[in-house]
């Protein structure tokens, strides 16, 4: 992969350059795949939002601006995206979790270890489709792809107090999801 | 009764979104209470394990296919600025113009150049609609 950084590789995508945009798509797909899939909850509408995310975003280049960061950028208009679709179906399936069960089995140290890192995992990720999309977003936002609680508030539009209420309750809601929750409020 | 520490507090402590004062108040009230820290270990655990989910996401490649999509597209719209050369092409069709219709217009004897210029610019008709200037009211007023 280039070491160019984003600003020079979408430079070039403005003047025409479609290798350059190519270096952005191969950067932020697998980001910008896994969050749809998560917060869209259908592995295979989550590849077409993906394509369209790209596609929309050669589009509007003129309008990214280098004070955001591009991957910030690109899941904004993924979860437009993806919000769009769950109003239109108001539904919020599960996806299988095979390949990453068998990915996590290929890596662990132990039989034992495998099924059991394997099976808290596919469990942790259906408590997180169960929750709403306010709590799943900022939590697939915050404690997977890692955003500062100010590129979240920009991202979502909320202040940064929100997201810390709203990250926290996110966070108890699926602790709650999983194994009943520990309250002390 | 221990009164706990909001779990919004020690959900921001995890993140390291306290401060300095905050972070005091919260270490101090964690070395007394098994509940919070019971609660903050559940917080910390539950972050590894999606940080665990998050490295084993799948790759995907739909570079190609995406690519292949956008020569359907038009490129985005670009404001270009002029080049000199397009400047100067520009400036030279002005004055051309006005040399020409200067030359065009209907000029008293040893009238200067730039009067004729000047008249390319006025009001009354350009070329030979009238013979001389004054006579384009003359014939209007018939």
């Amino acid at each position: 992969m280039s070491q160019a950084t984003d600003d020079h590789l979408i430079a070039q995508t403005r003047q025409g350059d479609r290798v350059a945009f190519g270096e952005l798509i191969a950067r932020y797909q697998v980001q910008v795949y896994h969050f749809s899939r998560r917060l869209l909850g259908s592995a295979e509408g989550a590849q077409d939002i993906t394509q369209d995310v790209f596609i929309k975003a050669f589009l509007a280049l003129d309008t990214w601006r280098p004070e955001a960061a591009f991957a910030a950028w690109l899941l904004r208009i993924a979860r437009n995206a993806c919000l769009d679709v769950l109003r239109a179906q108001q539904r919020y399936p599960l996806v299988s979790l095979e390949s990453q069960v068998e990915q996590l089995i290929a890596h662990s140290p132990s039989a034992e270890q495998h099924a059991i890192q394997a099976q808290r995992l596919e469990q942790l990720e259906e408590a997180l489709f169960s929750l709403s999309v306010e709590h799943r977003e900022i939590l697939i936002l915050r404690d997977l792809e890692g955003f500062s609680y100010q590129e979240i508030a920009e991202l979502l539009d909320i202040n940064a107090g929100t997201v810390r209420s709203r990250l926290s309750r996110g966070r108890a809601a699926l602790m709650q999801q999983i194994n009943g929750g520990a309250t002390n409020d | 009764m221990i009164e706990h520490i909001e779990k919004q507090w020690l959900s921001a402590y995890l993140d390291k979104q306290l401060s300095a004062v905050q972070q005091q108040r919260v270490q101090e009230h964690l070395a007394s209470c098994a509940t919070c820290r019971a609660y903050l270990l559940d917080l910390q655990h539950l972050q590894e394990n999606m940080q665990r989910l998050k490295a084993a996401d799948s790759a995907i490649d739909i570079r190609a296919q995406t690519l292949a999509l956008l020569p359907d597209l038009p490129l985005p719209e670009r404001h270009r600025r002029w080049s000199f050369l397009e400047y100067s092409a520009a400036v030279a069709s002005v004055v051309c113009g006005v040399l020409i219709g200067g030359w065009m217009m209907p000029t008293e004897q040893n009238m200067p150049l730039d009067l004729a210029v000047v008249q390319v610019l006025g009001a009354e008709p350009p070329g030979f609609l009238c013979s001389t200037s004054a006579y384009c009211y003359l014939e209007s007023k018939k």
